[in-house]
Parts: structure tokens; sequence; C-alpha cells
């Protein structure tokens, strides 16, 4: 199924390829380009202008990253903590850090490419309210949970972030992301007790609000 | 116990998912007496905001630092999920009802297919776990169907069931009928990321990116049931993102389902 899902449009992503090592004008020549010669669907138009990106979807991006940089700061604090013991758990900590540093990567282009100023650091309102639980771990569980809270924090922020950005292909971008956190809380749901798929749509309940900590 | 890769602590035994899916199935009963009103505040909460968007903007961009991931077999710098720059193009797509209604031909059609893998899936915990995310996918359909402005067709999506049909018929055992569930979860949530780059409404949006993760986590329960790793790098390849497993470093469009190639029922 998947194959023959994603054969339709191998040469899009081909040609997409093509003008996506180009500067920003090829790259909307190219968009246009692209768009007008697949012409698969036959209700797309396409216009082109330059705006600046927008005060509040740069707020989101920067806010994005410092979840995003909390969140391989926890993971590297419990791994240095050595709390986490079970192999395949530990593997999986693992992972998850090293995703989450490509997802802050992904969130700082996506700031330097609004022109916004990019923001590395955990976000410091977030430390601020883990940091006592953060110094408090005992025990592998202990971790588990705090991490799970942090994914699911980082889960519902992307997700509300959604219908709110300015640039439409943020949207996209954010959940490209938020898939990824959500999968996070469903592989650490289990070793805290929760449920991996807690029911039919997931919800916005305990996002962050973007520009919290002053970004 | 499910399987597990050998070598490996369990993360989740059947006697745990299945407690799991109990509890999940309290919630799912619970969530359809409230659905109504939830979904009356997910999708009259807030209007259009009358943005238009491009689906192909989605993949364009120029490098970022030669940071790389992989969408199907092609290695793709990360910057080719981003917009070269904010708001730089505007694009007209298909309606928010044409997509909405085509998202719930995809529900219906997923529904269908857990109904027909039931007799296939023979661990009870498993089957439970089957038997929830068709519900859940059930709710999904109804909530799309709301927003389709009498478009949806109450139908399942004819070519696509067509193929799980048959896949499903082929499927010699457990495992491999497992593997098709997971494939569908994954392009559910591939779909989902495609059509937040063509949907405007904000309710519509919004929808989707409350569906997204949840077709996501499927994929994880389905996934930890088939006894993948979390993720396995590509052999071979330079790109440090590159792999498969049921955690991938991004969810991107790669495994959608494309309306273009499965309409609705009296489209094709």
């Amino acid at each position: 199924m998947s194959d023959e899902h994603t054969h339709d449009h191998s040469h899009a992503f081909d040609r997409r390829r093509l003008f996506q090592v180009g500067g920003l004008a090829a790259a909307a020549a190219g968009l246009a380009a692209c768009i007008n010669g697949k012409g698969s669907t036959g209700d797309t138009t396409t216009t082109t202008s330059t705006t600046l990106a927008s005060k509040t979807d740069m707020t989101s991006m920067r806010t994005a990253s410092s979840i995003e940089a909390l969140l391989v700061q926890a993971y590297q604090k419990i791994l240095d903590a050595n709390l986490v013991t079970t192999p395949a758990v530990l593997e999986q900590v693992k992972l998850f850090q090293l995703q989450h540093k490509a997802h802050l990567t992904f969130f700082e282009a996506a700031t330097k490419r609004g022109s916004g100023p990019v923001f590395s650091d955990p976000n410091p309102a977030l430390v601020q309210q883990i940091s006592q639980q953060l110094a408090g771990l005992g025990s592998e569980h202990d971790a588990l949970q705090l991490l799970y809270n942090l994914e699911k924090q980082a889960t519902a922020t992307y997700q509300s972030n959604v219908g709110n950005l300015s640039d439409p292909t943020l949207n996209q971008a954010v959940m490209s992301v938020g898939g990824a956190e959500a999968r996070h809380v469903a592989a650490l749901a289990p070793t805290v007790g929760q449920q991996p798929v807690p029911g039919a749509f997931a919800s916005t309940d305990g996002a962050v609000a973007p520009g919290t900590g002053g970004l | 116990m499910l399987r597990r890769q050998a070598g490996e602590d369990p993360l989740i035994s059947e006697v745990e998912l299945r407690d799991l899916v109990a509890e999940v199935d309290e919630q799912h009963h619970a969530g359809m007496a409230t659905l109504d009103a939830d979904l009356a505040e997910v999708i009259h909460g807030e209007g259009s905001r009358g943005m238009t968007a491009s689906r192909r903007r989605f993949l364009k961009g120029v490098g970022l630092g030669g940071l790389t991931l992989t969408i199907g077999q092609a290695v793709l710098p990360v910057s080719s999920l981003l917009s070269p720059a904010y708001g730089q193009t505007a694009t007209t797509n298909p309606p928010n009802e044409v997509t909405a209604a085509f998202a719930e031909s995809l529900e219906l059609a997923a529904v269908a297919a857990y109904q027909q893998a039931a007799a296939k899936l023979t661990t009870p915990a498993v089957a439970s776990a089957a038997s929830t995310f068709a519900g859940h996918h059930a709710q999904h359909a109804t909530a799309f169907a709301a927003l389709s402005k009498g478009k949806a067709t109450g139908k399942p999506n004819p070519k696509l069931l067509q193929v799980l049909s048959g896949e499903i018929h082929d499927a010699n055992d457990e495992k491999a009928t497992l593997q098709i569930a997971y494939d569908l979860e994954n392009g559910a949530a591939s779909t989902y990321v495609f059509a937040l780059g063509i949907l405007t409404d904000k309710a519509a949006l919004q929808l989707t990116a409350s569906i997204l993760p949840v077709e996501s986590q499927h994929a994880v329960v389905l996934g930890q049931a088939l006894g993948l790793a979390p993720f396995t790098p590509a052999t071979g390849s330079t790109d440090p993102y590159a792999g498969s497993g049921y955690v991938p470093y991004f969810v991107t469009q790669d495994q959608k389902v494309d309306p273009a190639a499965y309409p609705v029922a009296g489209q094709g």
C-alpha cells in the first residue's frame, strides 16, 4: 500500500528537489513551474508575493525551539544521573534526545528563515517550573514520568499552534514535529502506567503559550 | 506476550496492553457521550482565517547546514520542510470541504479495514486494540463529515478499501495483518501532514491537528505489537535521520494517501 501511495508523487519530489537548492527567487519561480507543470488537480492557481514573517510566527518558532532545548537538557540530565537502567527504555531515551536535537535545529532554522532572532536555550520559565522536580528525581519511574509530561506538553503546544500561524506552511512544520512527539508520548506511556492512545482526539491541554518565558 | 525484539526488555506486555485498551475503551465510550459538544467546540469555535496555502510550499526551501532526513528513498534537507520565506506564496487549493470529505472516506476505509482484519487478529489484546482504533477512526469520520458541508459520502474510500481488502485477504497471519494496519496508520498520519498544507479553514486545521497525533500513536502501539524497533537507521546512509520505525525523526507526507489517486466514492 505504501509503495502505491508514494509512487504517484515521486516525480513531484524529484522536481521539488530541483529548486530546493536554489535561492528564494528561484524557489518561487520553480514552485510556480512545478505546480503549473504538474497540473494534477486542475484547481490550483498560484500567485507570489513577498512578506516578512509575522511576529506571532516568530514567537511561536522561538518558543518551540526553547521547548526542544528544554527537552534536550532534561533528557541529558536524566542520562547523566543514570536513572534509566532498563536497556530497551534507555535506548529509547537516547533516541528521543537525538530527535529533540534535530527538532531544535529544525525550529532554529524556521526562525532563521523568517529573519527572526534564533532562540536556542531552554525556555527559562519552563526550566524554573521543572528545576525542583528535575533535582529531586530518585528513580527510573520518576525520570520517565517527567519526560512523559514534557513530551505531552510539547505535543499539545505544537497542536495548539495550528491555525494560529500566519504562514500556513508552518502548520505542517509544527505537526511534523508534533506527530513525532506524540509518538514519544505513546512509547513512554506504558513505562509510567499511562494509556498510549488516551482518546480519539488529541488535546491541547497543557500547551505552552507562544512567548512564554519572555521570548 | 507480544512479540518483542530478541534481547530487549518488553515495554508493553499483552496484559498491560489489554488493561490499557480497557481503560481507553472506557474513555472512548465516555468520549462518545460528549462527542457532539466537543466537536461543536472544535468545529464552530472559530471561523476561517481566509488564508491560502500550498502543499508544495511545504517541500521547498534552501539549504540549512546539511541537516537532512529521508522521505521515501530520497534524502532531503530538513529545510525542505520549511517554506523559503514566510508568506512568500499564495495558492488556491481544493475547498476545505472537499478535503474533509476525502478525510472522511479515508477514515471509513480504515474502519472497514479493521473490521475485515478482525478475523485474523487472534491475540486478544491485539484484537481489542484494533477494535478500539476502529472506534477512533469512526469518530474521526464523523468529525470530518461535520466539516464537509454535505460533501461527505458516508462511504469508505473505494480504491483505498479495495487495496486494503486485497492486502488483508492475502495476509497469512496476524503479524502480516498487523503490518497492514501499521502501514495504514502511518499513511493516515502522513495524509494529515499533507492536509495541513492544503486546508485553510481554522476549524478544519485544528481538527486535523487533533487527529494526526492519534493516528501516530496508533502506529506506535501497532509497531510495538509487531516487535519493531522504534527507529532503525538506514544502513549505508550518511543521513543520520534516514531509517525506519514507529518513531521517526519527523512525520512527513511521504506515505500519504493521495486524494488524486484515491478519489472519494462517486468521483472516480
